[in-house]
């Protein structure tokens, strides 16, 4: 379609196809007050009328004269008014925005907003970023509001539901919080509600206390102090704050957002536009700010007695230097968290360079890198951009739900979905329901543990007869469909979607680990008929940097050190230091292995927050900065570097692990030169696609009788790394972690919601309230990882995801 | 004439000898200041006591060398009142801006509290505590 030409105040524009005429006004730089519009919706609401523009269609030559006298004012007969957020240009068309009686006609409206409005701007969060405010100057309202407090109409103010408080009197009926909630975020929570008094109020539709994603979406994007974050309430003026433009680092997306600082203190998190999250954020980014104050650990200590942290730092060289001379450097292995910078990740092997070591594990990126080294054998290894996503005909999404481990793509394929032009396909492979769901995807619910399976069918379905050359001991398509309990006819149509042109393909690391499965996606990938450029893989983890750990891995391939080697390795005795930088080592090796810690000489964390405890017979603690704390990089989903900014000073004695890695350098008699990250990786291209050779081989699952239920590990949006636990915004969404069962199964054990119970494997136990679902098997107990007062690690007792538990109520003599 | 200078100067101070004093004997002797004058700050509260201050920021904001900082507290019934109130007094230049802006009649000048000199900068930095005492007359 060709561009359209028409004028806005008599300058020349020209409009793409679907652009409205506040779209190009703004192009153009031209001013036309908007209150309703925002570019983060995919369509224009039309509510608050502020936008009007008339619309005149003059004959040629008139419009010559006109142009030529230099007159930009109206000369014939104009439209009535018309929303310029809704209209959309007709070429030729003469479009005024500004005439003496579109200026009176917007100082009515804001009148109107004004009358009943409190007169409480003095204590309001949203004084000084007000639009209403703003409006008033900008109209210059100053009399003739005809105000009349008396018999102001008695509104509810919602001071009982969480994180939001949602006081109506100071609404002006925009209805951009009912958009957003809906359009961006698919819940759909708020509504314009008619109350009895008999008018309306923003409200959840059924008048219950708001049970939402608490995103901030809504927050960020009221006009006026109407809905405002509980957690900032009367914390600051807006002025007062100073925006430090930063990435957030609870979760690989790294999303953009600016953190609003005052007297050394993060008092809110806001977001801007443009960026690649159309300013939004999750509940994390928007309100985990505070896990910074809260849980800290502040001082270094030696086997739990406070120390000076000059002492520790010393302790640690001579320890290490000890168990090196007497065991060899190979005897000390360095564990990292796949959440902490890539500074910390370079620092640790700069330490393990210094002690001469080559023992580096990254516990949570073994899936990544699986993933990785399949698709480099099948010349399918890539670095996808966001840009992909949107682009993607097909996404394939497996063993992963999207919503609770990466809202970013939440968002995305909401977005997509509202499109016209772009609207894409979906595929949720997946045990469970999700909120994606209501997209009317194509869903194949299979038996949690049979993805190979499903692959397979799906492969078969794709390649046909040459899946035989590189499948072995292929099974008949009827036994996998008996294993996998997909649908048939889903599994159809998926394959046919699959193949209808770019891929997106996303899967969780947790099942990247198990074997095969990394292949088979490789082989199912190729099988789709797509150019390597046109399938992008998208490892969904929580864990921040993951892909930073990914890289410093691919980059030192000789560093690798997997969770097997390493078990085998402190089985048998051959380790007797373990350095970890992150919290918890508890959170990401099974219990079974934690436990062997015990015996080593030396354990030395590089923590930030409280939580867990391991004992070696020397335990050393090194307490670190956060990523708020220093500056520091991450790398992002789609492979960008971006940087976390320092945004407050951290207390004395807490230095960034880099800090710390170089005082220890120095008893090394080394200097260690900045850490600088470079963003200039990038992956070797392969012409040639390959199929990787699978081998199937049915997996036999002893379940013992005495552990019934398959234990499954499920990410939760409210927390990521256990950190996030201690953020007052994630502890109001979600107070505690929790098991959660089918309905079918609590009824057969006599559970009920909220009743507490004991969770029990092999290797270990666990307590946890019990929630019931309708839309799990009956044979699952699903437990959600980073919350601190469960820590479904506990329970696994080998490396393979593959785990039965027992459950029973708590307390109770069963 | 001989020393013509000298006699021209001296009937000066001897003129200023018989009249009468411009200046006054402080301490002993104060005089009355304007009524208009600004001097020290006080802070006003309602008849029950509570503080008129809602930390609306506006003081904070007009204040030309910056030496008014609130720090605010949520009450019980969740309104918001400045919960710390400080004015450095030492470095205020008495502007009045913070009275004239304040929307609340909250933060006022006393027109006759001059007498707060001290020997220590800091302890010209007055607190809630002390800007809450020492009202004068027009606040009761
Ligand atoms: S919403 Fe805007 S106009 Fe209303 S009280 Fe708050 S700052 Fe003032
Ligand atoms: S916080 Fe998010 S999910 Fe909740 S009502 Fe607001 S926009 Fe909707
Ligand atoms: S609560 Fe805010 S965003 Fe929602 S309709 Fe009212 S003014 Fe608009
Ligand atoms: S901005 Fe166009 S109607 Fe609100």
């Amino acid at each position: 379609m060709a561009d359209i030409n028409f004028f806005i105040d008599g300058v020349p524009v020209s409009a793409k196809p679907g652009e409205t005429i506040l779209q190009v006004a703004n192009r153009y730089g031209i001013y036309i007050p908007a209150i309703c519009y925002s570019d983060r919706f995919s369509s224009p609401i039309g509510a608050c009328r502020i936008c009007i523009v008339v619309i005149e269609q003059l004959p040629e030559e008139d419009l010559r004269t006109h142009l030529e006298a230099h007159h930009p004012v109206a000369t014939g007969k104009c439209s009535r008014p018309m929303p310029a957020c809704v209209m959309k240009p007709k070429a030729g068309t003469y479009v005024w925005t500004n005439t003496d009686a579109l200026k009176q006609a917007r100082a009515e409206i804001v009148k109107k907003w004004d009358r009943y409005h409190p007169l409480q701007c003095g204590v309001c969060d949203a004084s000084g970023e007000c639009e209403l405010q703003n409006a008033n100057l900008e109209f210059n309202i100053t009399s003739g509001l005809e105000q009349d407090f008396d018999n102001l109409p008695q509104k509810t103010i919602h001071k009982e539901w969480p994180i939001v408080n949602n006081d109506p009197h100071l609404c002006i009926q925009c209805k951009r919080c009912v958009k957003i909630c809906d359009d961006v975020m698919g819940v759909k929570a708020l509504a314009l509600v008619k109350k009895e008094w008999g008018g309306f109020e923003i409200d959840t539709p059924d008048g219950s206390p708001l049970d939402c994603e608490f995103c901030n979406q809504c927050i960020d994007i009221c006009p006026t102090g109407s809905l405002e974050s509980k957690l900032f309430m009367y914390k600051a003026k807006s002025w007062e704050m100073e925006h430090i433009v930063s990435g957030c680092f609870f979760c690989p997306a790294g999303c953009e957002l600016e953190l609003n600082v005052k007297d050394n203190k993060i008092l809110r998190v806001t977001s801007h536009l443009p960026s690649f999250n159309d300013g939004n954020l999750c509940n994390l980014g928007a309100f985990a700010y505070d896990m910074n104050e809260n849980n800290r650990i502040t001082a270094a200590s030696i086997n739990d007695k406070e120390e000076d942290l000059n002492n520790v730092i010393g302790q640690t060289y001579e320890d290490l230097k000890k168990i090196t001379d007497k065991y060899g450097t190979d005897s000390v292995a360095i564990v990292c968290d796949s959440s902490i910078s890539s500074e910390a990740m370079v620092s640790a092997k700069r330490l393990a360079d210094l002690i001469g070591t080559k023992n580096m594990l990254f516990p949570e990126a073994e899936g990544i890198i699986k993933l990785d080294m399949a698709l480099e054998k099948a010349g399918l290894l890539r670095q996808p951009s966001y840009d992909q996503i949107k682009n993607s005909e097909t996404i394939f999404a497996i063993g992963t739900d999207l919503t609770n481990s990466i809202p970013l793509l939440d968002w995305f394929i909401i977005r997509k979905s509202k499109s016209k032009t772009k609207k894409g396909k979906l595929i949720l492979a997946h045990y469970r329901e999700s909120k994606l769901d209501k997209l009317k995807p194509v869903k194949l619910r299979y038996n949690p543990g049979s993805e190979r399976e499903l692959l397979l069918l799906l492969i078969q379905k794709l390649a046909g007869q040459k899946t035989l050359e590189f499948v072995k001991n292929l099974p008949e398509p009827d036994t996998l469909i008996k294993i996998t309990g997909v649908d048939a006819e889903s599994l159809e149509t998926a394959a046919g979607q699959i193949k209808s042109g770019k891929l997106s393909v996303m899967v969780d690391t947790m099942l990247l680990e198990k074997s095969g499965i990394a292949e088979l996606l490789a082989d199912l990938a190729i099988a789709s008929g797509n150019q390597a450029s046109a399938i992008g893989f998208w490892p969904i983890s929580r864990k921040s940097n993951i892909k930073g750990a990914e890289r410093l891995l691919l980059d030192n391939r000789d560093y690798c050190l997997d969770k097997a080697g390493f078990t085998q390795r402190l089985a048998e005795g051959d380790l007797h230091a373990i350095i970890h930088f992150g919290n918890s080592i508890e959170r990401i090796l099974p219990a079974p292995i934690v436990s062997k810690i015990a015996d080593i000489d030396l354990f030395v964390k590089f923590a930030t927050h409280e939580i867990g405890k391991t004992e070696a017979k020397k335990n050393l603690v090194i307490p670190v900065a956060t990523a708020y704390e220093e500056d520091s990089h991450y790398i992002n989903l789609e492979g960008k570097l971006f940087k976390a900014k320092k945004s407050i000073e951290p207390k004395k004695d807490i230095l960034p692990v880099q800090s710390i890695v170089k005082l220890i350098a120095e008893k090394f008699n080394t200097i260690m030169s900045p850490i600088k990250i470079k963003n200039d990786f990038t992956f070797k291209d392969s012409a040639q696609l390959n199929y990787l050779e699978y081998e199937y081989k049915p997996i036999e699952e002893i379940e013992p009788k005495q552990y019934p239920y398959r234990l499954i590990v499920e990410h939760s949006r409210f927390r990521s790394d256990v950190s996030t636990s201690f953020g007052s915004g994630p502890k109001i969404a979600r107070a505690a972690g929790y098991a959660e069962i089918s309905s079918g199964l609590a009824e057969a054990l006599d559970l009920k919601s909220d009743d507490k119970i004991k969770i029990v494997s092999k290797s270990g136990q666990c307590e946890a309230s019990l929630l019931i679902s309708n839309d799990l098997p009956d044979n699952l107990v699903v437990v959600p990882d980073g919350f601190s007062d469960i820590n479904p690690m506990s329970l696994f007792s080998s490396n393979d995801w593959c785990e039965h538990v027992n459950i029973e109520k708590a307390g109770g003599n069963q | 004439m001989l020393f013509k200078d000298l006699r021209k100067g001296l009937a000066v101070t001897i003129g200023y000898l018989f009249r009468r004093p411009v200046t006054v004997q402080y301490p002993d002797e104060k005089l009355i200041p304007p009524v208009r004058s600004r001097w020290r700050h006080y802070l006003g509260v309602f008849p029950d006591g509570k503080i008129r201050c809602i930390d609306c920021g506006l003081c904070e904001r007009v204040c030309p060398p910056k030496v008014i900082k609130i720090i605010p507290v949520i009450n019980e019934d969740g309104t918001k009142s400045a919960g710390k109130y400080e004015i450095d007094l030492g470095r205020c230049m008495y502007c009045g801006f913070c009275v004239e802006v304040c929307p609340e009649l909250a933060i006022l000048m006393s027109s006759e509290d001059y007498e707060f000199a001290n020997y220590d900068r800091d302890k010209l930095v007055y607190q809630k505590e002390s800007l809450l005492k020492g009202r004068n007359k027009d606040n009761e």
